[in-house]
């Protein structure tokens, strides 16, 4: 336990701090330490979960992408095109499009940093203004509200009916959700894949002279992230019975603030699931959290970036300096 | 590998001949290795010995004509492919390490390259990188990730990485440039075990001393060409430094009396809690202090503390006799201290920015014209400071970077000179910079001194105060435990009291 | 070579994902709307160009990628560079705007606005609803639904929307004095611009709330996102939501019951007058007091601060849903 704390600073950072929020909120609102609202966060973070995991691989392969949440609009778009045409379709077909087309437009950032060596910031630039480019234009905007059946029903996986006739539930964006994190961590931390991907994020030309395949790193980080940006796409088209094609757009600085905040390092080679994961759950938690105490809206951005803030500062902080009865001996020098 | 022990060499190469960009980078080179032997390979940057390494491990194709043999087989060059597999490992001077990995990842790593996507068996990580570290003797928390451990353990790893595999050869670039003189001595006992286990250690340094005590055999290059191999029996640094240079240089006691002379400036009582405690001394115009000690000794920290870095828990600092108290290392400039300091790459000089830049920027007050830098101040600035320490430059636009580490060194100094210290720090000033180029900086320093500069000179190679200082004093773990005056000690004296 | 070929990949990657309006003889009226892509504004948009084809003009609409201000000034300094005779704006921030359409009165450009009323900076602004007429509508309509008792929550499209404020302004006051035993929960919430916010918003509010019996969405996404939260719920018929959305984007909800209705002015009906006013202003004509405009009905202008204030609103239920969904809105 204690050698947790030690070799996971920003996850026991991230813990701390949503530990001491949830442990206000229990205490001055009735409503936050119930298993309704647990579910309503876990219902509400799903999506955002699912794209982080997918950011969390680029940037541990010392890449990063900004495209991802308007590549999910472009994927959702063509998807509900494909379905259509199709005839209808089902779940999965749904996701092998999804999926297919993510990877897709990831590739294509790939490959413009493989083949030209342009950094990846950049790219990421010119594909995000070129995806949504190209979908308004070639969209005009318009919106598709006629989905097919088996993506809009609700399915709900557990569902009861509390003593005061309110309503739980977990529906299906939260199983997805969670196998995308299962299939996220078992690739970056039980796979070599991983491993050399951790490697070349942390020190490139270190891999390379190992004989680590760059062009096969960098298609499986942004390869992987489309495919979660795909997946993701696919969910919120799922819950929102709509496909919007302006409504992901702006997504990705919220995800990329919750993925840096929950460990992961511009510049590669750090970052775990569950950082990314606690990450994401500390803005929603706040958002949460804010609504039920009844915080004038006014007053919500300073108070997320406050807790922001604390968060970043406990997480560089030697963990031993915050909490000194776990050190066994010094702090390494 | 039995068979190859004794005196059938191990690795012989033959008519090695490489050109880059018309220059003849190595002309009729050869080479030769023996399994169990630490061979050194000697000679000034620029000399070939990197490209050898290069052409040994694969990396360079060498001219048509070389013969290379290895273990019995003929090449007429090898590939990184082939050269790794026959088990030659090169620990790069950078390490290629991983920080953020565990030291089990590091050393075991080529478990997770190559054949396909698999699981990782991180119990068979473990069990490999702990086999590694028993080797070498070192017991290490293999869990714990890299960026935990110094640079020493750090260098031990990159080691037990090469061993992974079958290694036959390992090749040492520098591994020593960034350690202290015990972790070099433990280093190098990791060595001698390496070699006695039968593999063959090619070792690259600067530090001639550890150069004679590790290997048994020295191979010297210059300018491209073979000098010649010898055996470290009987050899001095002296006579590798001639046979490097083709000069010859005479260490000589440097010290004399400035008991005349002013006082800049005198420390009474110094103290910081658990880093040094209780040190007093003076420095006078035109007088050089060499203050040595190892790792822990608190050497640096003092000069921090003089720089105005660090802040005195007790005692003083007087400069010209009144009482100084820096609340920045701003008012330490201010004051006419300069600081020359012992990582040179990472926090003397901007690697990326041009040496013209470099120079100015600590006196950037200088050459303020209204508030704005007047290039026209700037230029003449450069000029003179290039001309009177001997840097040779292309252009003053150049990025630093492309200096060799002499050179880099001058130019670090200048930059302190342009600020017009009354009391000159040089912590360590010869990392990483070649025995000729050494001399080359001591003769700026004695000059710098005989022009009324007080020096503060720190280094933990005894040899260097020994023979530049007026006096040298001997701290360990935070108290000065010995002063001498050069003149009335040998340098085997002070060489016992420091590392006995 | 290779860090030519790789800038011209990456400058014509931009360039594939903008295009350039045609230019045309017509006199040319470009209007800037809060942000492109969403029905309300493709129907604003369709009226536009409707009107246009009608009256002989070049009008055009340009829709920022997102709600932000500072997109607006620039579509806006776009459009002075390109010489259009009538600048129409939906503005996101009212005051951002100010020195931008000042700059284009100044070069004889005129400016037309809608949905923020006594701008500075634009010689009319035009609505179709009276902030007061429309929010007491709905406040109204959510005391007769709620039966006078309960709690509301209300939502606007962001906390710096003069027009939803406004509307806001006048639902609370009238909900205040008419139905005094309702109470307002928290203060108001700015996130009626996204579907997914206004929904978990929307959710935590009930969840915290049990007391919430209705919702006033003000902002085109906010009664949809509300509307799905009661629907997840399952409290269809015992929380009330109401606000002004797009029928075809809300008429399943409509259909269901989780989505109570609205008002609203037709966004195509908006595009139309802004043409037609755009054609009234370049002929030089002038607005007078008791004349009937096509689209406006008869008005009555307010000459000191601009504003052309109608009230032409349309009712959102049940029965009028399908034919308002049918006109692409």
């Amino acid at each position: 336990m204690a050698k947790f704390f030690r070799t996971h600073g920003t996850e026991s950072a991230l813990l701390l701090v949503i530990t001491v929020i949830s442990l206000i909120l229990s205490l001055i609102t009735d409503r936050y330490f119930t298993i309704g609202n647990a579910f309503d966060l876990l219902n509400t973070s799903s999506v955002n979960i699912i794209f982080a995991v997918g950011l969390l691989v680029v940037l541990i392969s010392g890449g990063i992408d900004i495209s991802f949440a308007v590549a999910a609009s472009v994927v959702q778009y063509g998807t509900a095109l494909f379905v259509g045409w199709i005839g209808g379709g089902d779940w999965a077909i749904g996701l092998m499009v999804a999926g297919g087309l993510g990877i897709l437009l990831g590739s294509i950032n790939a490959g413009l940093i493989q083949a030209f060596g342009i950094p990846s910031i950049v790219v990421s630039i010119s594909s995000f203004n070129a995806f949504f480019g190209l979908l308004m234009f070639f969209t005009k905007g318009v919106s598709i509200y006629d989905l097919p059946d088996w993506l809009t029903a609700h399915v709900a996986l557990y569902e009861r009916q509390l003593a005061d006739g309110s309503w739980i539930e977990i529906s299906l964006p939260v199983l997805v959700m969670v196998i995308c994190v299962v299939a996220t961590w078992a690739l970056v931390t039980r796979t070599t894949i991983g491993r050399q991907l951790y490697a070349f994020g942390d020190n490139p030309e270190g891999a390379r002279r190992f004989g680590v395949n760059i062009a096969a790193m960098r298609f499986i980080a942004f390869g992987w992230l489309g495919l979660m940006a795909g997946i993701a796409g696919l969910v919120q088209a799922h819950y929102a019975q709509e496909v919007v094609p302006n409504a992901l757009y702006g997504r990705e600085m919220d995800v990329l603030a919750a993925v840096v905040l929950g460990g992961a390092r511009l510049g590669g080679g750090k970052g775990t699931v569950l950082g990314c994961v606690l990450g994401v759950m500390l803005t929603q938690i706040t958002q949460n959290g804010l609504n039920l105490m009844g915080v004038s809206p006014f007053a919500f951005k300073m108070i997320v970036g406050s807790i922001i803030l604390v968060a970043i500062t406990l997480s560089n902080s030697p963990v031993e300096r915050l909490l000194p009865f776990l050190s066994r001996q010094g702090a390494p020098k | 590998m039995d068979e190859t022990v004794g005196d059938k060499p191990l690795l012989s190469l033959r008519n090695i001949n490489i050109t880059f960009g018309g220059v003849r980078a190595l002309r009729d080179v050869s080479f030769e290795l023996r399994a169990g032997e630490v061979h050194c390979i000697a000679g000034e940057n620029g000399s070939g010995k990197s490209t050898l390494i290069k052409i040994i491990t694969g990396v360079y194709r060498p001219a048509d004509g070389a013969e290379i043999e290895f273990a019995g087989k003929r090449y007429a060059h090898m590939s990184p492919v082939q050269a790794n597999a026959g088990g030659i490992k090169v620990i790069w001077q950078d390490l290629a390490l991983f920080p953020e990995m565990s030291v089990a990842e590091n050393i075991a790593f080529s478990e997770v390259v190559g054949r396909g996507v698999r699981l990782v068996d991180y119990d068979r990580i473990r069990a490999i990188a702990l086999a590694a570290l028993a080797r070498l003797g070192v017991s290490l928390d293999v869990d714990a990730p890299l960026k935990a451990f110094p640079i020493a353990q750090r260098q031990i790893v990159a080691i037990a990485r090469a061993l992974v595999g079958e290694a036959r050869i390992v090749f040492m670039d520098e591994p020593t440039a960034s350690l202290t003189q015990s972790e070099t001595d433990n280093l190098l006992a990791i060595v001698r075990n390496l070699a006695a286990s039968g593999v063959a250690v090619v070792f690259v340094s600067h530090r001639l001393a550890e150069v004679l005590d590790i290997s048994s055999r020295i191979t010297v290059l210059r300018d491209g060409r073979l000098v010649g191999v010898y055996p470290a029996e009987g050899m001095t640094q002296s006579r590798i430094t001639e046979l490097m240079t083709g000069r010859t240089f005479d260490a000589q006691v440097r010290a004399a009396s400035r008991q005349d002379r002013p006082v800049v400036v005198a420390v009474d009582g110094l103290s910081r809690p658990s880093q040094f405690s209780d040190i007093s001394f003076e420095v006078r115009q035109g007088e050089t202090l060499g203050i040595t000690g190892l790792l822990g000794s608190g050497r640096t920290e003092l000069a921090m503390t003089l720089f105005g870095m660090l802040k005195p828990a007790a005692g003083s600092i007087r400069l010209d006799g009144q009482p100084v108290h820096f609340s920045s290392n701003r008012d330490a400039i201010d004051a006419g201290i300069a600081y020359l300091s012992e990582d040179r790459l990472s926090l003397g000089l901007i690697q990326a920015q041009s040496i013209a830049d470099n120079l100015v920027i600590a006196s950037l007050g200088r050459i303020l014209s209204g508030g704005l830098i007047a290039p026209d101040k700037k230029a003449g600035l450069v000029a003179r400071w290039i001309a009177d320490l001997g840097v040779k430059i292309g252009k003053p636009e150049d990025a630093i970077s492309t200096l060799s580490g002499g050179n880099q060194q001058r130019v670090a100094i200048a930059k302190w000179l342009a600020t017009k210290p009354r009391l000159l720090i040089l912590d360590a000033p010869t990392v990483g910079v070649d025995v000729g180029a050494r001399a080359g900086i001591f003769d700026i320093v004695a000059r710098l001194a005989d022009s009324g500069l007080a020096i503060i000179l720190i280094s933990d190679e005894v040899p260097e105060v020994y023979f530049n200082a007026d006096r040298v004093l001997h701290m360990a773990q935070g108290r000065v435990v010995g002063c001498y005056d050069p003149r009335a000690y040998t340098l085997h004296d002070i060489e016992a009291a420091v590392y006995g | 070579m290779k860090r030519l070929l790789a800038a011209a990949v990456a400058a014509s990657f931009v360039l594939a994902s903008s295009f350039a309006a045609l230019a045309a003889d017509a006199a040319k009226v470009g209007v800037v709307v809060k942000i492109g892509g969403i029905p309300w504004f493709n129907a604003m948009e369709a009226g536009i160009k409707e009107q246009s084809a009608k009256l002989g003009l070049d009008g055009f609409m340009i829709g920022p990628t997102s709600a932000d201000p500072a997109l607006q000034v620039r579509a806006i300094e776009d459009l002075i560079a390109q010489n259009v005779k009538v600048i129409g704006v939906v503005p996101n921030d009212a005051k951002v705007l100010e020195p931008v359409l000042n700059k284009a009165r100044e070069k004889g450009i005129i400016v037309i606005t809608h949905e923020s009323p006594s701008q500075k900076g634009a010689d009319w602004d035009f609505e179709l609803a009276s902030s007061k007429g429309f929010g007491e509508a709905y406040g109204k309509q959510l005391g007769d639904l709620l039966g006078g008792k309960g709690g509301y929550a209300v939502f606007v499209g962001s906390l710096t929307v003069p027009l939803h404020n406004a509307w806001a302004d006048a639902a609370i006051a009238y909900i205040k004095a008419h139905y005094p035993d309702m109470k307002l929960v928290g203060d108001r919430y700015g996130v009626a611009e996204d579907v997914d916010k206004s929904r978990s918003t929307a959710l935590d509010l009930m969840a915290a709330n049990p007391d919430l019996k209705g919702f006033l969405a003000f902002g085109s996404q906010g009664p949809i996102g509300a509307a799905r939260a009661v629907e997840e719920r399952r409290l269809i018929g015992k929380v009330t939501v109401l606000g002004p959305f797009s029928p075809g984007q809300g008429q399943k909800l409509l259909k269901s019951g989780a989505l109570t209705g609205g008002y609203m002015w037709n966004p195509k009906q908006a595009g139309q007058v802004f043409v037609t006013l755009a054609d009234k202003l370049i002929k030089g004509e002038k607005i007078t007091d008791g004349e009937t405009i096509e689209g406006l009905g008869v008005i009555h202008p307010d000459f000191e601060n601009h504003n052309i204030i109608v009230d032409q609103l349309v009712s959102i239920n049940k029965e009028t849903v399908a034919g308002l969904a049918a006109m692409g809105l």
